[in-house]
């Protein structure tokens, strides 16, 4: 996953999550699944919104072509 | 969605920095009512990723997948032949040789990683799930095919999609690739 540009504009978002989730997300971060907490929310949220057809992905080359005896 | 009933004392309060075009997305499906809050719609994003991951790594049912499995499909079944595309190519041979490369490593690589996953196990309790760090594949792309960085994501889709055909479940997340072998239960005769 490419990193965000430093020009990007963040926001800092505070919220109540539940202690069990968030030793879960600490337990895939010990075991480097992600690097971080954030970037593991983050994650989640992209997900999401992905589902949701929020998020328009954009892709310039289309999976057919790395595909192999397609 | 209804609200997350948590007794006293086992929520905490976190922190995160969010680009705000996520905010602007996430408030438009408050707006739209499909989740109560922005908070709201963050744990739940929680939930069904940690849903996911528990899946992938250790034997405890998706709840997610369940559900899909109850619901009737969105998409058709994709053909896994399926008929050649009649539209004419516009390729240019440049294009067609470096496409050719390209889908050259990608087999490669695939065949790599499955002939040594056993390096890859992510869970020494737990057959069939392994976790391949996203910098090896993204060396042997930019390094080793000299693959262009506009190209390593569809490159990576394209590796998890053989996974998927190979009977793995494929997790990607920002650092690996996480795979479980989907095993096939075998009744006694």
């Amino acid at each position: 996953m490419p990193r965000r540009k430093k020009g990007d504009a963040m926001k800092l978002v505070s919220m109540h999550i539940q202690k069990q989730a968030l030793a879960e997300i600490d337990e895939l971060v010990k075991q480097g699944v992600f690097p971080s907490r954030s970037e593991a929310i983050r994650y989640a949220i992209r997900k999401l919104l992905a589902k949701e057809g929020v998020t328009k992905t954009t892709n310039d080359y289309p999976d057919e072509v790395f595909m192999m005896g397609r | 969605m209804p609200r997350t009933k948590a007794p006293k004392g086992s929520m905490v309060i976190i922190t995160i920095h969010l680009p705000k075009e996520v905010i602007r997305e996430i408030e438009e499906l408050v707006r739209q009512g499909r989740y109560p809050s922005r908070a709201e719609l963050i744990r739940a994003a929680v939930r069904d990723m940690l849903d996911e991951m528990r899946y992938m790594i250790t034997n405890q049912p998706h709840q997610q997948q369940q559900q899909q499995s109850q619901d009737p499909p969105e998409d058709p079944p994709v053909d896994p032949d399926p008929p050649p595309d009649p539209k004419p190519k516009t390729k240019t041979e440049e294009e067609r040789e470096r496409s050719m490369r390209y889908r050259g490593c990608v087999g490669k690589l695939l065949g790599m990683l499955l002939a040594n996953l056993s390096q890859f196990k992510f869970n020494v309790r737990q057959d069939g799930t392994y976790k391949i760090n996203k910098k090896v594949i993204v060396r042997f792309f930019t390094e080793d095919c000299k693959m262009h960085k506009s190209v390593v994501v569809p490159a990576y889709n394209a590796l998890v999609r053989h996974f998927m055909d190979a009977g793995f479940s494929v997790a990607e997340t920002p650092r690996a690739f996480i795979l479980r072998k989907e095993i096939e239960v075998v009744a006694d005769a």
